[in-house]
């Protein structure tokens, strides 16, 4: 995957939140939620979310065009399961089928929950897992 | 045999051949789950549970080991009151999802050539 597929995603993303010196964060009902990046320390709050990219295979078209695609994982942590899933409802509604013009085209998907709820020992949050698609076509030069 | 009796007769040999390659998929993809499956004791390889038709084209694949959801769920971080612990398997950072994706690219494909 092109790295610039996860750095236009990012700085997107950056621009949709509100910036906390480096910090940046969504406003769900009026509780920050703050949006973690690969790479930042995660200082843990009421209610956070922290992004992974996973790119899959790249396939090659016989037009000599690649397809780049592969998935958003959110991580949201919140101290009850009902706020995850409104965490879940304001993503959708940032990120379902938008398209990102940056340096690269980048089509998203529709926003899955993957897992809901989760509660492990020691945890002191519930964690609900959400996943978003993209798809970046490559040209043949 | 009339002609409304060959069409049904293609017709039949095309679901037949659809049903096979779904299960030849739900057969792939749970020797790919144990093959990704990280291993320390060995309890979430040996867990996984042989496919199963629950109905017509729907196949159940799935695994009772206790810590599967946390390994499915890929490598990440959670809050503890010690602060934020890693959670999941360092050999399998991504959980199944893309394993389960390049079987659903490989079964579409399949189906495409029916």
């Amino acid at each position: 995957m092109r790295s610039g597929i996860k750095s236009d995603f990012e700085t997107w993303l950056m621009a949709q939140c509100t910036a906390d010196g480096i910090k940046y964060y969504l406003t769900v009902s009026g509780v920050r939620v703050y949006v973690w990046f690969e790479g930042q320390t995660i200082t843990p709050s009421t209610a956070f979310l922290d992004l992974k990219i996973v790119p899959l295979d790249t396939a090659r078209v016989a037009t000599g065009a690649k397809h780049h695609s592969g998935y958003y994982r959110f991580h949201i942590h919140t101290e009850t399961p009902i706020f995850g899933d409104m965490v879940v409802d304001a993503l959708a509604t940032l990120l379902d089928e938008k398209r990102i013009e940056e340096n690269y085209l980048i089509d998203l998907g529709v926003c899955r929950t993957f897992q809901r709820g989760n509660k492990f020992s020691e945890t002191t949050h519930y964690e609900t897992i959400v996943d978003i698609d993209f798809d970046h076509w490559e040209c043949a030069v | 045999m009339s002609f409304s009796d060959d069409i049904e007769n293609e017709f039949a040999a095309i679901i037949h051949k659809r049903n096979n390659v779904v299960a030849d998929a739900a057969l792939d993809l749970y020797a790919n789950m144990i093959k990704a499956s990280p291993v320390d004791t060995g309890e979430l390889r040996r867990s996984w549970q042989l496919p199963k038709e629950i109905r017509r084209n729907t196949w159940l694949v799935s695994n009772y080991a206790p810590h599967a959801l946390i390994i499915d769920g890929g490598r990440r971080k959670v809050a503890t009151k010690n602060g934020m612990k890693w959670v999941g398997s360092e050999q399998l950072q991504d959980g199944y999802a893309p394993v389960i994706k390049r079987t659903e690219k490989t079964l579409q494909k399949e189906l495409n050539r029916l």
